[in-house]
Order: structure tokens, then C-alpha cells, then sequence
């Protein structure tokens, strides 16, 4: 009979054991799980709220669905057409389309900025300081939206790194001293 | 002569890593002693080839030998010593052997150090690190070779070449040095001499704990001793590689001039990726070690690490992403996806193919909440979001959306500001519990109670930050938490001292480094989380509370912020030796009408672009970071940027405690004498 009790008394201290590792189990599993749904519903919220559309100059220009929402554009700086002025500290300038894919980032800045015929887009960016690396020619990308004056207002301004220019221009340098 | 030594030493490392691969894939198929060894020094010998060949290029820099593509493209007759010495990294060519020559300069040490220990993971070991290395010199050799040539054909056309083409002479020096490149300006940083070199001793080292791994698939043997074997190995590439990401930030914060020191870069988070991902190894293998738990995780983690630093490697040299950091675009982006890709799916499939045969599986199941290996695992769970997240935001949402959408989609910085945060938060909260909780089975109680001091303590300086006027209520959180995982190490420290002092009467000195001693990676890892507690405290500061404004001054003008001025008193310009045209401005910056500092915030004109550099009047409540980023013909109006960064460099002063703890984690422990005791201090007194 005692020993009946006492078995009886074991199994219950076991079974509540073993309750307790499932609760413990399912809390760590619980946790585990919400953690992973916040994270995607941080990263699609994220996405969705943070996304913006990169279309080239063309695509800007030519189709009115891109006017007023906010995107990314690229496009090659025109340096003469460069204006700040430093008590408003605002940018204008006006920037040619250069094509979506291309081998050679430098030689697709240089025909843009040389052919007339590319579709052109001005562009103000204000509350900006001149940044150094904005020059002729180089590659500026911007986000922002194309007001109904047609022209491109930005809030941000990345200018393309010239900082491989060391291998744009080896050869032709030293050719232009054939006579070595 | 510099070219043809270089290149030949290339060539030889080449064909030294091939035999060692072959020799040790041979030695593990047959089980050959005398291949495993003949591999072995195949292997080792990759390292002195290399430095062979890295010293003739980098005395080719030095001595201005333009006739070497590569130095006439990162240097010129005015580049300064110390440049020339940083230009060894300074392209692709160039880093890429570098890059090569740290890869075997790990393998040579892990060779070294594991071959009596670890031999029967030697052959996987060795075959998986000289593939690695072989990939890289055959991209050396074939695709970014540092020892290409100039050469004037005999039509007068300029050829590049490593040999000499037929019919071809040489070019003179003198024309070739006139029209030499020079080094990148943005390139033209101390922090240069250091910041790359960290960088790629973090990524190269992750070879090693991925070697081990996939040798312990290869093997079979995936006791706990390819984990014994990786463990330090990891900690140093994830130490350097933390020590990469702090100096790339400082660089940025110098020299790109827009006050900050983290863009959410792509190339920035291809670095972040692989450190993510180590940091969350280093914290499971503790559950590996300790109760034989996670051994699938831990496997698939240093992959990941590998792979992510392949991707990384990948994404900044194949000129895929856009990015200040990024090489130019290069023909290696193809051959690195592929080694990327075959590298990681190999290691998957082995990985798959252990784990159906059950030598992966678990030796004990997870008790549960509140258990220490549970807070783990959440920990693990919170870096693998950040990880997707981070991943997803710089190269999934781009790449994926080329593909499927007419308009590509790109996910800036208000994306991670968004997504990132709270998982940040989650981790310094586990951070903070996970040293509370037992091993095993362990309580709310116990951790509420371990929870009483460190909550205290985190109450003065939380009080301090909100005098200073950090009183918005994600500040007050955020600091909350991360104060809260710094007091809960620190107490950790505290407590093992003075159990020791109580227990063994030791002087608190004596006690802390007897503490430091015998348990080197607990409290070298206490250290560390205080360094990253430090770090979160500056990057919340300067993230939350940074103030900025910018106007254009005429001379004897001023403009405030906060309680700051910025009097513009003069503007010169002066002529540097090396070349560049200096643009300086002479400022004048006051607090509540005292001045403190005179700043000379200026830009540099290089013959290629112009560089901005700020004055900066540091101290430890913040940096006033003034940039001249405008000035008229005279110089009579000048237009300033003033930003004021709160608690910035508490990110600086944090990484030299992250380094501190993880030397103290991963230095050598010292073989105890038999006659000790184990247990730790703590267990000592409690018992």
C-alpha cells in the first residue's frame, strides 16, 4: 500500500516535471517564433515603406506613372550647366540619360554628356552643400520626384566615385607620347 | 627585374597550392602519411612565395617603378612614402594579392599550430584552404595581374602585358612617370595603412574554421574536435574583421566628409554580414562545447560566415554594387560567383549528407526558457534576422527585383533604420540575460534576482544621459538596454573577483587577474560585451540626438547651433608638397559665449577632385564637426556645415575594449596544475 502511494506520489512529481519541460519547451519555441514574425513583418513593412523604384532618365521622363511618387534616377552631370548658389544652398544642374546596362561607366558618361540628341532632365537639389564629386561627367543618382514644371527635385544626392579613374586612363596617357 | 621576381614567385605559389591540394585530396581518399606530409609542405610554402612576391611589388611602389601597370595606376613621383606603402591595397591588382598572401599566411599558422593535434582533419583542412588560395592566385595570374607591363609596339601602341610582346620595347620612365596616376585622394587617409589590412585579416580568416568544418564532414570525425580546433581560429578573423568595420567607419567619418561613420553601404554590410554571423557562432559553440547541443547550427554558421564572405568578396571587387568602397568593374565577378557558389553548395551537401546519417544530431534536448542555451539560440535567432535583413535590404531586394520587376528597387537607409533597430534592442536584451541564466534547467527567480544589481546600476548613468537631454522615450530605452547588458558583465566580473577575495583572501588586484586567468573566455567575452555596450552608447548618442545646420558666412560672421558658435575669421590657400592645392578656413567655435577651439576646416584640391576635410573639436560629450563646403573666388564668404555628434566617440573608445576583451578570450590558456581545483570561482565560494 505504501509502496503503491509512494509510486503513485513519483509518477505525479514526474508527470508534473514533464509538464512543466513541455511549457518550458513551448515558451522557448513561442519566443523563437516571435521573434522570426517580427522580423519579417519588419522587413516586409521595411521594404514596402523603404523601396524605391531605380528607372533611368527615359523612363523618368517618358511615362507620366512615374511623376510626383518618388524614385531613383541616374544620369550623367552636364558640368557647365552646374549652378550654386550659397546663400540659399541650392543645386541646379541638368543631367543626360545614360542606358540602363553598359561595359564601360566612364565612356557611357562621356557619349551622354557629348550626344545631344539624349533625353536631358534638370535637376534642383536644395539644403545642399556643392558636393566635391560633383563634375562634369559624372555619374549622379538621385532620389526624389519629378515635379510638373518637369523638373527633378532631389533629397538625396550620390555622386559615382571617380575613384578608379587610376584604371580608366592608362593606355591612352602613355600613347599620347608615341614619339618615346 | 621587380616584375619578373614577383610574377615568379606568383606563379611558383600557384603551382605549390595546386600539389598541396592535390596531394592532401589524395592523402584523405588513401590515407597516405607521406602525402598528407608532402602536402603539408607544399602548403607552407605557399606563405614565403607570397611575401616574395608581395615585397617585390611593394618595392616596385616604393621605388617607383611606372613601367608596372599597376604602380604607374596608384602612384605618382608626389606621392608621399607612407602612401606608397598603402597603395599595395590601393586597387584591385594589388589588394587581391595581398588578399592572397593573408590567406596563406593563416594557412601556414593553422598548419603549424593544429598539425599534431588535429591531424586527421589535416587533409580536408589543407585541400579546402589551398583551393581557396589557388582560386584567388588563378585570379592573379590570369584575370588582375599585378606585374603587368607597360610596352611601346612597334606601331607606337601601348601594350600591357606581363611579358614582353614580340617586336616591343620599353616605354621611358620619365614619360611614364609624368603621366603616372596617383593614389585615389580618398584613399589618402592613415587609417588607410591599418583599415584594409584589418578588414582582410577578418575576412581571410574565416578559411580556417571553414576548412576545419569541412574537413570534419569529409572525415566523419565531427566530435567536438574540428570544434576545439575553430573556435580561436574564428575569434581572431572575427576580432580583425570587427577592427576592419570601426577603422572603415572612422576613414569615412575623416574623409567622406558628411559626418557620419555608417551609410548602410552595401560594401559596408557585405562586411557586417560575415561578422554577424561569426559573432552568432561564437555564442553558440559555447552550447556545442558545453552541453553537445546545436551541432547542425554551428556547422551551418561558420559555412555561412564563409560563404558570406565569399559573397561579400564577390559583390565589392566584381563591380556589381555601387558603392564609394567597391573596386571598379572587373572581370573576376563571374568567377568569384562561381567559386562562391560551388563552394557553399559543396559544403551544404556534405553538410546534408552528415546530417542523414545522424552525425549531427543533438546529444540532449533544450530545457527550455529560461535556460541559458535557450537565451542562446534566441540570440542565434536574432542575429539570423538581422542577417536576412541586412542581406535582403543591400543585395536581395536590388537583385531579385532586376529580375522579376520592370523597375529595379533599392532599399536605403530609412529601410534598415527601420528594420534594425528593434532586432538591435532584442540582442542587448538577451545580451543582458542569457550570463544570468543557469546551463540546463534554470528559473525567473534566479534570473530576477541576478537582475537586482546590474538594474541598479544602470539607473545613475541612464539619469546622467537624461540630464544631458537624451530624454526621448526610444533614447530612454534603447540606453536602457544597452546599459543594462553592460552593468550585467560588469557585475559578472565583479562577483567572480570577489568571490575570490572572500573565498582565498586575495587583494581585489590579485583576484581580477587570477579571474582573467584561469577562465579567459568567459571574462575576456564580459570585456568584449562591455565594448559593445560602450559602442552602443555612442552609436545611439550620435544616431538619435546629431544636430546640424549649414549656411553661407561672410568674414566676421557667425551661426549657431545649440549652444555653439562658428565664427568664420579667415580663409588662405597654400600649396602642399605632394601636390595638392589646400583650401583652408580659419573658424573660431564658442560655447556660451567662451571660445574653445580654433578650427581650420579646409579642402584638399587634387589634381583629380577635391577632397573635404573637417575640423573637429572632439571631446568625450560629443564632436563639433565643422566642413568647409563652399567658398567664393576671394574667399571672403565661405559656406560652413556644422553637425554636432553626441557621444560619438564612445564608438572609438568601445572598439578598443571589444579588442582588449577578445586578446584576453583568445589568448592561450594556461595549463593548469593538476592539484587545482576547476570550478570556478563563483562555484568555489557557493560550494
Amino acid at each position: 500500500m505504501t509502496e503503491a502511494t509512494w509510486e503513485k506520489t513519483a509518477l505525479a512529481a514526474q508527470r508534473f516535471r514533464g509538464r512543466q519541460r513541455s511549457a518550458r519547451r513551448l515558451h522557448f519555441l513561442l519566443a523563437g517564433l516571435l521573434i522570426l514574425v517580427a522580423s519579417a513583418w519588419l522587413i516586409l513593412s521595411g521594404t514596402a515603406s523603404g523601396a524605391r523604384y531605380f528607372i533611368t532618365v527615359d523612363e523618368l521622363v517618358g511615362n507620366p506613372q512615374w511623376s510626383g511618387r518618388t524614385v531613383r534616377v541616374s544620369g550623367a552631370v552636364l558640368g557647365p550647366s552646374i549652378t550654386w548658389d550659397p546663400d540659399t544652398l541650392t543645386i541646379a544642374f541638368t543631367m543626360a540619360a545614360i542606358p540602363a546596362q553598359f561595359d564601360d561607366l566612364a565612356a557611357a558618361l562621356h557619349d551622354s554628356v557629348n550626344d545631344p540628341s539624349v533625353t536631358r532632365l534638370d535637376v534642383v537639389v536644395p539644403d545642399q552643400a556643392k558636393p566635391d564629386l560633383l563634375q562634369h561627367e559624372a555619374q549622379a543618382i538621385l532620389t526624389g520626384r519629378l515635379g510638373a514644371d518637369g523638373v527633378f527635385t532631389a533629397s538625396e544626392l550620390l555622386l559615382k566615385c571617380p575613384s578608379r579613374f587610376e584604371e580608366a586612363v592608362p593606355d591612352p596617357a602613355i600613347a599620347g607620347h608615341a614619339d618615346l | 627585374m621587380l616584375a619578373e621576381i614577383g610574377l615568379g614567385a606568383l606563379l611558383l605559389a600557384f603551382g605549390a597550392a595546386v600539389s598541396a591540394l592535390l596531394a592532401a585530396f589524395g592523402a584523405g581518399l588513401r590515407n597516405r602519411e607521406d602525402w598528407l606530409r608532402s602536402a603539408r609542405n607544399a602548403a607552407l610554402l605557399t606563405f614565403p612565395l607570397l611575401l616574395c612576391s608581395v615585397s617585390a611589388l611593394l618595392l616596385a611602389l616604393l621605388n617607383g617603378h611606372y613601367q608596372i601597370s599597376y604602380v604607374w595606376s596608384v602612384t605618382d613621383p608626389a606621392t608621399p612614402f607612407f602612401y606608397r606603402f598603402t597603395a599595395l591595397w590601393g586597387s584591385q591588382q594589388g589588394s587581391l594579392l595581398f588578399w592572397s598572401l593573408l590567406l596563406s599566411l593563416y594557412c601556414f599558422g593553422a598548419i603549424l599550430l593544429n598539425w599534431r593535434e588535429h591531424r586527421r582533419l589535416m587533409p580536408g583542412m589543407i585541400a579546402v584552404t589551398m583551393a581557396t588560395l589557388a582560386f584567388f592566385l588563378a585570379l592573379s595570374l590570369l584575370l588582375e595581374n599585378p606585374f603587368e607591363r607597360f610596352w611601346l609596339a612597334a606601331d607606337g601602341a601601348v601594350l600591357r602585358s606581363a611579358f614582353i610582346p614580340a617586336g616591343a620595347r620599353e616605354p621611358d620612365i620619365a614619360r611614364l612617370a609624368a603621366t603616372a596616376s596617383g593614389l585615389n585622394p580618398l584613399l589618402r587617409h592613415f587609417g588607410m595603412i591599418i583599415h584594409p589590412p584589418m578588414l582582410y585579416l577578418g575576412f581571410t580568416g574565416f578559411v580556417i574554421p571553414f576548412a576545419f568544418a569541412l574537413a570534419a564532414l569529409a572525415s566523419g570525425d565531427l566530435s567536438a574536435t574540428w570544434i576545439r580546433a575553430t573556435r580561436r581560429w574564428t575569434l581572431l578573423a572575427w576580432m580583425f574583421l570587427g577592427l576592419g568595420l570601426l577603422l572603415g567607419g572612422r576613414w569615412a567619418y575623416d574623409v567622406l566628409g558628411w559626418g557620419g561613420y555608417w551609410g548602410w553601404d552595401p560594401v559596408e554590410n557585405a562586411a557586417l554580414l560575415p561578422w554577424l554571423t561569426g559573432t552568432a557562432f561564437l555564442h553558440s559553440v559555447l552550447i556545442q562545447e558545453k552541453r553537445g547541443m546545436l551541432r547542425l547550427w554551428n556547422m551551418l554558421l561558420v559555412i555561412f560566415a564563409f560563404s558570406a564572405v565569399l559573397f561579400g568578396t564577390f559583390a565589392t571587387r566584381s563591380g556589381l554594387i555601387e558603392s564609394v568602397h567597391s573596386f571598379a568593374r572587373s572581370d573576376i565577378g563571374f568567377p568569384l560567383f562561381a567559386f562562391w557558389s560551388a563552394m557553399t553548395l559543396i559544403a551544404l551537401g556534405l553538410t546534408l549528407w552528415r546530417q542523414r546519417q545522424g552525425l549531427l544530431r543533438d546529444e540532449r534536448a533544450f530545457a527550455g526558457l529560461p535556460g541559458r542555451e535557450s537565451l542562446f539560440v534566441l540570440n542565434n535567432v536574432v542575429f539570423a534576422a538581422l542577417f536576412i535583413a541586412i542581406f535582403w535590404g543591400s543585395f536581395g531586394a536590388p537583385l531579385i527585383s532586376e529580375v522579376l520587376l520592370d523597375a529595379p528597387i533599392t532599399l536605403g537607409v530609412d529601410y534598415f533604420m527601420q528594420v534594425t533597430p528593434p532586432l538591435f534592442a532584442v540582442l542587448f536584451l538577451l545580451m543582458g540575460l542569457a550570463p544570468l541564466a543557469a546551463w540546463g534547467n534554470s528559473s525567473l527567480r534566479r534570473l530576477g534576482m541576478g537582475l537586482c544589481a546590474p538594474l541598479l546600476l544602470t539607473l545613475p548613468p541612464l539619469a546622467l544621459l537624461a540630464l544631458a537631454g537624451m530624454r526621448t522615450a526610444e533614447a530612454l530605452l534603447a540606453y536602457g538596454l544597452v546599459l543594462l547588458a553592460g552593468m550585467v558583465a560588469l557585475v559578472e566580473i565583479i562577483r567572480g573577483a570577489r568571490a575570490r577575495v572572500r573565498a582565498r583572501g586575495e587583494a581585489w588586484p590579485q583576484a581580477l587577474r587570477a579571474l582573467f586567468s584561469r577562465n579567459r573566455g568567459r571574462y575576456g567575452g564580459y570585456v568584449v560585451h562591455l565594448g559593445v555596450t560602450v559602442i552602443g552608447i555612442g552609436v545611439i548618442g550620435s544616431t538619435l540626438f546629431q544636430a546640424e545646420t549649414q549656411r553661407t558666412l561672410a568674414r566676421g560672421e557667425s551661426l549657431r547651433l545649440q549652444n555653439y558658435e562658428l565664427r568664420f575669421d579667415d580663409f588662405s590657400e597654400a600649396l602642399a608638397n605632394d601636390g595638392r592645392l589646400l583650401r583652408v578656413a580659419a573658424v573660431t567655435l564658442s560655447r556660451d559665449g567662451r571660445e574653445i577651439a580654433l578650427l581650420r576646416p579646409r579642402i584638399d584640391v587634387f589634381p583629380q577632385q577635391p577632397m573635404t576635410i573637417a575640423g573637429i573639436h572632439s571631446s568625450a560629450e560629443n564632436d563639433v564637426y565643422v566642413l568647409l563646403t563652399g567658398h567664393d573666388e576671394t574667399g571672403a564668404r565661405a559656406t560652413f556645415r556644422l553637425t554636432i555628434n553626441p557621444l560619438i566617440n564612445f564608438v572609438w573608445w568601445g572598439g578598443l575594449l571589444l579588442l582588449a576583451g577578445t586578446l584576453i578570450a583568445a589568448w592561450p590558456q594556461q595549463p593548469r596544475i593538476a592539484s587545482q581545483r576547476q570550478d570556478s570561482p563563483l562555484q568555489e565560494v557557493q560550494a
